[in-house]
């Protein structure tokens, strides 16, 4: 089971988006979505549900990310998700 | 204004952040750097590899609760130090890399001796910076100071290119507090404290584990203040060694994998954990399912994340230790929890499962006898620092640290060749101070070049080198769970480690036969100067009790 994960966060620098993305993959989640511009980026994944709760205080623990907001979007099961996800990077 | 060389700032905010050693080994793109450390107050002490620097300030660090810092040269220098760098991750050691890195204009060209470090560390390290512009290395190298030390602390890498050191700059910086988003000691609202004091209180049975964060918080006085307040039984894991005053009365040991019998058992039977500083590590937990089957769950921790990651805990606390028992203790006089005595005795009573080894039938040692021989002698001021295997198993089964500092391991990484550098290291910040390395005969061999750094320095330290002539800890798993297939494990043509001691120059001894253990031991510890005993042990004695990987705590094998 899959659960969908969105954050918004700040980053001291662009280029600690690898690190982003490998602790995400580490984690076993799947990124969908990335937007990032003027040191913003925005992040939806898919996570494992098990280990859904590990992401944001592994994120935030990176000393690039000066900020995170986990947020919730109501409504949308995990089921939908992925189809969602997709539609929106396409 | 006073203009300054990269290499200069460097070496100016190393020595204001109270450094006196630094360990290294140069090469080409660090020149620079190494030119200037001439004219400084910092003792360089030249390893023999670069790993064997990271492990060094990494004993260095754990033995004083100060800042390592080692250095290195671009490419081959700095892939040296990732096991090191990794080492000191998984334990939360502050350790500051300085790595030379090509010049600025072929960072990217494949250039000689070029390696991408912020590539190379990123998984690996709490930080890293890639120095671009002197102008912006006096904020970097304190701001890495800032991390490195702080919060939990961790390895720092700061990759400087060859020009970078020898630019000029007239800009300063002061000593950094705060970085952006940054917590360096998150201490949580007194109401959590009331929450823990709350579950204390309704508990019949509980437990403390302490590990590691108790050390790295200062904490240890104030830990033991809140042990002899409630009187519960504690559980020390491999690096929360030392945390409790070995004398007291419920010290029930280490727990998981190689745990003593008790502590498995009280963490098995207990109805409440106060698990403060510690990761519930997979060797520590065995199979999660069935840790601590009827308990709640305190737990203390700097690092939000370790809060819940594995174990699901009934009050998370995110705070530094010693900030969050500053508002603890008080509790206990204004609102006392119950007398857990008699629950501490029942618990110690279960005893430790340290059966004493029989006398191997050929007259060899057996190496837990040496072991209790060794602790004995010793005694719990001393210094000591292992390898990793079976050798450190039962070292920290048997060791009787009266400090967490004093017992130095790779424990979360595990890592082989760690014991004589870290001993090393150990050595040089505290100069006055007993140091042994314990080491297998595997272990030994990664690293033992130092022996010619010890000869250098004239360390005093000391070295028991327990030869099995195998790789013990693989072979017993290969006895035990592969059908006694042994599979690269032999090492039965070791060198002699005495003669090979003696090569390097240091005094040596060797223990043979086990009749000749008390007097060997006694010569070996007493000499002056560095010293090596090879001690050539029965080949096959195991580690127990033990809980096979995947098993419950409650599934501890207490022998063959
Ligand atoms: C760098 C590294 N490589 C491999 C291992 C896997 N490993 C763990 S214990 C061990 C055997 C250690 O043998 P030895 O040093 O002789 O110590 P003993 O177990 O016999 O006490 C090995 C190979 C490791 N922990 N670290």
């Amino acid at each position: 089971m899959m659960k969908s994960l969105t954050f918004a966060m700040k980053l001291r620098q662009m280029s600690s988006l690898p690190k982003v993305l490998m602790l995400c993959q580490r984690l076993g989640g799947t990124v969908t979505y990335l937007s990032a511009a003027d040191g913003q980026a925005n992040l939806v994944l898919l996570a494992p549900r098990d280990r859904a709760h590990r992401f944001a205080p592994q994120l935030r623990r990176l000393v690039d990310v000066t900020s995170l907001t986990e947020l919730h979007v109501l409504g949308v099961t995990p089921a939908q998700t992925p189809r969602r996800a997709g539609r929106r990077t396409a | 204004m006073l203009k300054r060389t990269g290499s200069k700032v460097v070496i100016d905010a190393l020595a204001d952040a109270g450094v006196t050693t630094v360990f290294g080994y140069p090469g080409g793109a660090i020149m620079p750097f190494y030119d200037a450390l001439l004219d400084s107050p910092l003792e360089h002490i030249l390893v023999r590899h670069e790993q064997s620097a990271t492990h060094a300030a990494d004993g260095y660090a754990r033995a004083s609760g100060r800042m390592g810092v080692c250095i290195a040269t671009s490419g081959p220098g700095a892939t040296n130090l990732v096991t090191g760098i990794c080492t000191a991750a998984m334990d939360s050691t502050p350790l500051l890399c300085i790595t030379g890195q090509v010049p600025t204009a072929l960072i990217g060209t494949d250039a000689f001796q070029e390696a991408d470090v912020p590539g190379l560390v990123t998984a690996i390290s709490k930080h890293y910076y890639q120095v671009r512009d002197v102008d912006d290395l006096p904020e970097i190298i304190a701001e890495a100071i800032f991390l490195t030390t702080t919060g939990r602390p961790g390895p720092v890498v700061v990759d400087i290119p060859k020009d970078v050191q020898i630019a000029t700059t007239t800009r300063r910086c002061e000593p950094i507090d705060h970085v952006d988003g940054y917590v360096a000691r998150p201490v949580c609202d007194e109401a959590k404290v009331r929450l823990a004091h709350e579950l204390l209180k309704s508990a019949e049975k509980p437990v403390c584990i302490v590990g590691g964060g108790c050390k790295l918080s200062g904490a240890t006085e104030k830990f033991r203040e809140w042990c002899d307040i409630t009187q519960m039984p504690v559980i020390t894991t491999l690096n929360g060694i030392g945390c409790a005053d070995p004398e007291y009365k419920g010290w029930l040991g280490m727990p998981g994998m190689h745990g003593h019998r008790r502590s498995n058992r009280a963490i098995t039977e207990c109805d409440l954990i106060v698990a403060m500083g510690i990761r519930f590590d997979d060797r520590v937990t065995g199979k999660l399912a069935m840790f601590a089957p009827e308990a709640r769950i305190i737990h203390i921790d700097i690092d939000e994340c370790e809060l819940s990651k594995l174990v699901k805990v009934d009050a998370a606390l995110h705070s530094d230790m010693g900030a969050a028992l500053e508002m603890w203790l008080p509790l206990f006089t204004s609102d006392p929890v119950p007398d857990f005595a008699e629950w501490r005795d029942e618990a110690m009573a279960i005893g430790t499962g340290l059966n004493p080894a029989p006398a191997p039938a050929d007259g060899k040692v057996a190496p837990t006898t040496l072991l209790d021989e060794v602790m004995q002698l010793i005694g719990g001021d001393a210094i000591v620092t292992t390898d990793v295997g079976q050798h450190q198993m039962w070292a920290a089964q048997r060791v009787r640290a009266s400090h967490p500092t004093k017992f130095v391991t790779s424990g979360g990484a595990g890592t082989m060749g760690f014991g004589l550098p870290s001993a090393m290291g150990a050595q040089f910040a505290c100069k006055d101070q007993r140091v042994l390395a314990i080491a297998g005969d595997g272990g030994f061999q990664m690293t033992m070049s130092e022996l010619a750094t010890i000869r250098r320095c004239n360390l005093p330290l000391k070295i028991l080198v327990m030869d099995n002539k195998f790789l013990g800890m693989v072979r017993q798993w290969q006895e035990m769970f592969f059908d006694n297939r042994y599979s690269g494990v032999d090492l039965s043509d070791n060198p002699d480690f005495a003669a090979l001691a003696r090569v390097f120059g240091l005094t040596a001894f060797t223990l043979n036969e086990a009749d000749r253990m008390g007097e060997t031991l006694a010569a070996w510890w007493n000499c002056d100067g560095p010293a090596l005993l090879h001690a050539i042990c029965h080949l096959e004695e195991n580690v127990f009790p033990m809980v096979p990987a995947g098993a419950g705590l409650a599934d501890m094998v207490e022998s063959a």
